[in-house]
């Protein structure tokens, strides 16, 4: 250690240097203890199926009952809950061959549970998205998080494709979309300002879509013309999957996006 | 990750908590969206798999649902009470799994966004912090694991270890100081002096 690090605590240099320790060793657990954004999606799902389980009936008018209700549930029994619901919604166990892939091979059957773990599947891709987001405006690359944005936006407009079908979950979609509104708006500060037309593009698009949800009605078709998005300008394409783009499919297939476009049409 | 989610004034933290008691579900979803990466970098720190990690991370949010009706704003912000929640989960884990990880199976290697050469760096990576790590006084690497894992304020890390603000910055200060050696961090005072010029 040379002279200069004996310095006193309160001296400047020396706190420069130990603010710059700080930094490095933030940035070297990042790069060590890497975030698993599809472990944060998957348990997101389930824990918010447990938090229904577990919430008050009605808030307003019964909170005294719906807080008994509450307690008297053990978290035991919300998670095996938690478990059933996510077996029968989806018919595979985390970590397997996605929802999708169920559906593309016809497992499910009933188009409306078709419906729900499509649109769970592309809730978990959307949310997956934000982290990486995230992560990647950390990074300074405009170029890198431009490419993120986009998918982001392509993942919405395949959700919203996926809202159209008779017996989607208009509400779970609602409030899923409304916390990744959430999520969005305290990324703005680190948004470089080469991304931020995108950014604020993308803001609106998901504005707009649970606006479109909050009367409980699947929203309204986008004007899409039908061609994929401008790539030069950044901004994200509005309009449905079946666009040619494969990266609107879900998670884990290739061509699940082009069947609910058939469907949904 | 850590600048985005320190933006958020505690106080709208805890509107969100009170919507979250109240039986909100979007609440709910925007809590677990604001910690849970944090939450699972914690728990990863300890378990070491990232299938535990995952595996805890949902045990600990089932058991904040479950406790948040008990939770008091007062006295504790919401952030330091959930990792005590995500604290002692990790003990509780510890303490009733027996089946330990062998040096071979320590990294879960499954991380399919990464190739073998950079899974291998970020391996190595791991093992050189918790090297350092075990370098410092338990109360030491306590204080640099919710700083930098959790990213909990010297306030928050108080009053979670139950010590003055102070006593948690100084401990913080002598812990770095070690770990500049062990990690070789790249703080020369001349480097410093460049980046301030």
């Amino acid at each position: 250690m040379s002279w200069r690090a004996s310095l006193p605590f309160g001296s400047a240099l020396a706190r420069l240097a130990h603010q710059r320790a700080e930094r490095e060793l933030a940035r070297r657990i990042d790069g060590a203890f890497r975030i698993d954004p599809d472990a944060i999606a998957r348990v997101r799902a389930q824990v918010l199926i447990a938090g229904s389980a577990l919430a008050p009936v009605t808030v307003a008018s019964v909170r005294g009952t719906g807080a008994r209700a509450r307690r008297s549930m053990p978290v035991v029994v919300a998670f095996a809950m938690v478990i059933i619901v996510g077996l029968v919604a989806t018919g595979v166990r985390p970590g397997e061959p996605s929802p999708a892939s169920s559906l593309a091979a016809g497992g499910l059957g009933s188009p409306v549970a078709a419906t729900a773990a499509s649109i769970t599947a592309y809730l978990d891709r959307s949310a997956a998205d934000l982290q990486s987001v995230t992560t990647t405006a950390r990074s300074g690359d405009p170029s890198a998080l431009a490419a993120v944005l986009m998918r982001y936006g392509t993942d919405l407009a395949a959700l919203e494709a996926e809202l159209h079908m008779p017996g989607a979950d208009l509400v779970t979609a609602g409030i899923l979309l409304r916390s990744q509104a959430f999520e969005l708006s305290t990324m703005a500060s680190v948004i470089p300002a080469a991304n931020e037309n995108l950014f604020r593009q993308l803001t609106s698009d998901l504005d707009r879509l649970i606006a479109s949800l909050a009367n409980g009605k699947p929203p309204a078709s986008p004007p899409g013309n039908g061609k994929p998005a401008d790539a030069g300008n950044g901004k994200p394409t509005a309009s449905p999957p079946g666009n040619g783009k494969p990266t609107a499919s879900p998670p884990g297939n290739g061509n699940a996006a082009a069947n609910g476009h058939a469907k949904a049409h | 990750m850590f600048r985005v989610v320190d933006a958020v004034h505690e106080a709208v933290v805890d509107r969100i908590v009170a919507r979250a008691r109240a039986g909100d579900s979007a609440a709910l979803a925007e809590i677990y969206d604001l910690y849970a990466g944090r939450v699972y970098r914690f728990v990863l720190q300890r378990l070491r798999r990232s299938s535990d990690a995952e595996d805890l991370l949902q045990r600990i949010f089932l058991k904040m649902i479950e406790a948040l009706p008990r939770y008091e704003a007062r006295g504790m912000p919401f952030k330091a009470w959930l990792f005590r929640i995500a604290r002692n989960a990790v003990i509780d884990y510890e303490r009733t799994r027996h089946d330990h990880a062998s040096l071979d199976d320590v990294f879960d290697l499954s991380d399919a966004q990464l190739g073998p050469a950079e899974l291998a760096e970020s391996a190595a990576e791991m093992d050189a912090v918790r090297a350092a790590l075990d370098l410092l006084t338990p109360d030491q690497r306590d204080v640099i694991v919710y700083r930098f894992f959790a990213g909990l304020s010297p306030r928050e890390i108080g009053l979670l270890m139950d010590k003055r603000e102070g006593t948690i910055r100084a401990l913080q200060f002598r812990a770095m100081q070690t770990l500049r050696s062990s990690l070789a961090l790249r703080i020369e005072l001349a480097g410093a002096e460049g980046a301030g010029a």
